[in-house]
């Protein structure tokens, strides 16, 4: 199984709310607003936000088929769980190899811990996917 | 400075507001404008047109649009919109522009007929237990069959006309490639093959990656004959010419150089960046043997197998011309009643000119009755129709099928702002800036448009079932199932309805 959030840049209309959605779900309360306005320490957005001239698009983990950060990770931190690839923030040493080598901006820098999307492992459908107004983005599973 | 008092306000409210941004990046008119020193989003009211993208987008509704209500004092002759007029013409000394359809409160006279049902002596039908039929077949229909019988097969001797066959009798109407995005005109183009009926190129040519919905296509060549070549007619499954529209009847159309991109101008045939300017009559049409001329030559281009439709605005004397154009070998005149839309025209124009669809319809189809050449041709109604109920009127009055021009841009996103002039539509539809063009995805689109006419082909089958009728054909020109309400002797007598109570 592999799970992959794709972004048609097509049709990307840059409303940036694939981000606002994977914040709040990433939030303690799980509510917009409080999850705003209200929590001290939000973690940043889990989407790479990407644009030029009239074209834009979000990318998130790909899920690559044989994932470089696997590989370049000393700590053996990262691995494919569900077909989703999962940062273990146990093991995390935050020496950013991965965040090097992931070929799309994919991993993020948090505050000592890599992190990367998690495919909204408790749900069908990621909350970007489902929240984005035009249907660029388009998530599959084979 | 402009002296114009804003017509909306926008409200922010700032317990819901999380400052994400989503306003600012979608506002085309640039209402929000965020300053990072600030931390702080500012918003410029005068700028605002009433779309309604930035509160539909914001994902915490923090966002109102509401109506300013400091205007100019009150007065019933000298009323604020008439008075905004004349300021906006002594700063800029041009005409004013508007978008879409006559917004102004004239009689509707849809809403004044009553439809019939049946009760005790004639069953109503359930359209979901028995079958109903909506298809209609749109073209000149033979006086008479005849049939020859050899061994034991029947064949039929009389040659027919060609038809165009629909399977609801709902249309997309006329919107050029150039007044609306690509993404639109595919959008309408992919619903009307999946739904077994059509939408019109309008006078923009057909776009190389619409050729394949070709088989759906009406193909308008107007009075500037943009984008017409052989491949083009040949294309669409139908000619319809273009004498003129509801919106602004006597006036061509006039699509901005900075609109004419390098696709627009390609699918149009001119050069990039120049004004496409479509003159107000057809200069080789000056009288109805002219137009039997142009009807000729594209029959003669697309040998005979496509039918030709003729489409005029309502105008006051709609009901000879058409007799005109039965006459001169039209299979279908489309009659474009003063609420039809437009992407652009004087404001004057389109609240003051032409008459309602309702009436041209009732008085064209009685005239062509009178002359007997009412089976010459199909009408098809056009022009402010907003419902099933519009449509079911409508085809009661008369006409064999309606275009939906506005109501379809409302499925894809529209909010009427009725700023399409401005080429800056913030919901992708009116607009070729490729910021914009993006925000109307062709699948959601469709599928909208797909939704919307099924729902309403449902209705008009919910209503023709209450009448006792199980198929369309039945009710065409039935004016005997309407009544009207509200309607005076002379209002009455035109319709060729009578009274509630009659």
């Amino acid at each position: 199984m592999k799970r992959r959030v794709m972004c048609n840049e097509d049709f990307c209309i840059g409303c940036r709310l694939c981000e606002v959605h994977c914040n709040v779900k990433h939030s303690k309360s799980g509510d917009i607003i409080l999850a705003y306005k209200y929590e001290e320490e939000r973690e940043p957005s889990r989407m790479a936000f990407e644009e030029k001239d009239y074209v834009c698009g979000s990318i998130v983990c790909m899920n690559c088929k044989d994932p470089l950060c696997v590989k370049a990770c000393s700590m053996g931190a990262i691995e494919i769980k569900e077909g989703t690839v999962a940062i273990d923030d146990e093991r995390c040493v935050g020496c950013w190899m991965c965040v090097m080598v992931c070929p799309f901006g994919a991993i993020k820098r948090g505050d000592k811990k890599a992190f990367k999307c998690d495919h909204c492992h408790d749900m069908e459908t990621p909350v970007c996917v489902l929240n984005c107004p035009n249907k660029a983005l388009v998530y599959e599973v084979d | 400075m402009s002296k114009i008092i804003p017509e909306f306000i926008v409200k922010k409210n700032e317990d819901k507001c999380i400052n994400c941004k989503v306003c600012v990046r979608q506002c085309s008119e640039e209402v929000y404008k965020y300053f990072e020193d600030f931390d702080l989003i500012r918003i410029y009211d005068d700028k605002c047109v009433g779309c309604h993208r930035c509160d539909l987008m914001c994902p915490t509704d923090a966002l109102t649009i509401t109506k300013n209500n400091s205007q100019y004092k009150e007065n019933s002759h000298w009323d604020n919109y008439t008075i905004k007029s004349i300021k906006k013409q002594a700063e800029t000394g041009g005409m004013i522009l508007t978008g879409s359809g006559n917004d102004k409160p004239y009689t509707s006279y849809w809403d004044r007929i009553l439809l019939d049902a049946s009760q005790v002596t004639n069953p109503a039908i359930d359209p979901i237990r028995e079958p109903m039929e909506l298809r209609t077949y749109l073209g000149k229909k033979s006086d008479k069959l005849s049939i020859k019988e050899e061994n034991g097969e029947i064949f039929l001797e009389t040659e027919l006309s060609p038809q165009l066959k629909i399977e609801t009798p709902i249309m997309f109407s006329a919107m050029s490639y150039g007044s609306i995005s690509l993404n639109t005109c595919e959008s309408l183009a992919s619903a009307a093959s999946k739904l077994g009926t059509f939408y019109n190129t309008g006078e923009g040519g057909l776009h190389k990656k619409l050729y394949k919905y070709g088989k759906n296509t009406i193909g308008q060549v107007a009075s500037g004959r943009f984008g017409v070549h052989t491949d083009y007619l040949n294309a669409c499954a139908a000619i319809e010419i273009k004498i003129g529209q509801g919106a602004k009847p006597g006036i061509g159309g006039h699509l901005p150089g900075e609109k004419v991109t390098v696709e627009i101008s390609q699918t149009r045939m001119m050069p990039p960046g120049t004004d496409a300017i479509s003159p107000a009559p057809h200069h080789d049409i000056y009288s109805i043997e002219d137009l039997k001329q142009l009807i000729a030559l594209i029959k003669e281009a697309t040998d005979y197998e496509k039918p030709v439709l003729v489409k005029i605005a309502a105008v006051h004397n709609s009901a000879a011309i058409a007799s005109g154009i039965a006459r001169a070998g039209a299979d279908v005149i489309v009659i474009d009643g003063f609420r039809g839309g437009t992407g652009a025209a004087p404001s004057v124009i389109r609240d003051n000119t032409g008459i309602p669809i309702e009436v041209a319809l009732a008085v064209i189809d009685q005239r062509l009755r009178d002359e007997s050449i009412r089976n010459d041709v199909s009408i098809v109604a056009a022009g402010g129709i907003r419902s099933s109920a519009d449509a079911v009127k409508a085809i009661a009055l008369g006409a064999d099928a309606v275009y939906i021009g506005t109501a379809a841009l409302v499925a894809m996103g529209c909010t009427l702002c009725q700023k399409c002039y401005k080429g800056k539509c913030n919901w992708g539809l009116t607009t070729q800036d490729p910021v914009l063009t993006r925000r109307l995805n062709p699948a959601i689109g469709s599928q909208n448009l797909v939704n919307l006419v099924n729902s309403w082909s449902l209705e008009i089958k919910e209503i023709i079932g209450s009448m006792g009728i199980n198929a369309i054909e039945a009710l065409r020109g039935n004016r005997y199932r309407l009544r009207g309400i509200g309607l005076s002797d002379v209002e009455s007598d035109i319709l060729g309805i009578e009274h509630a109570g009659m």
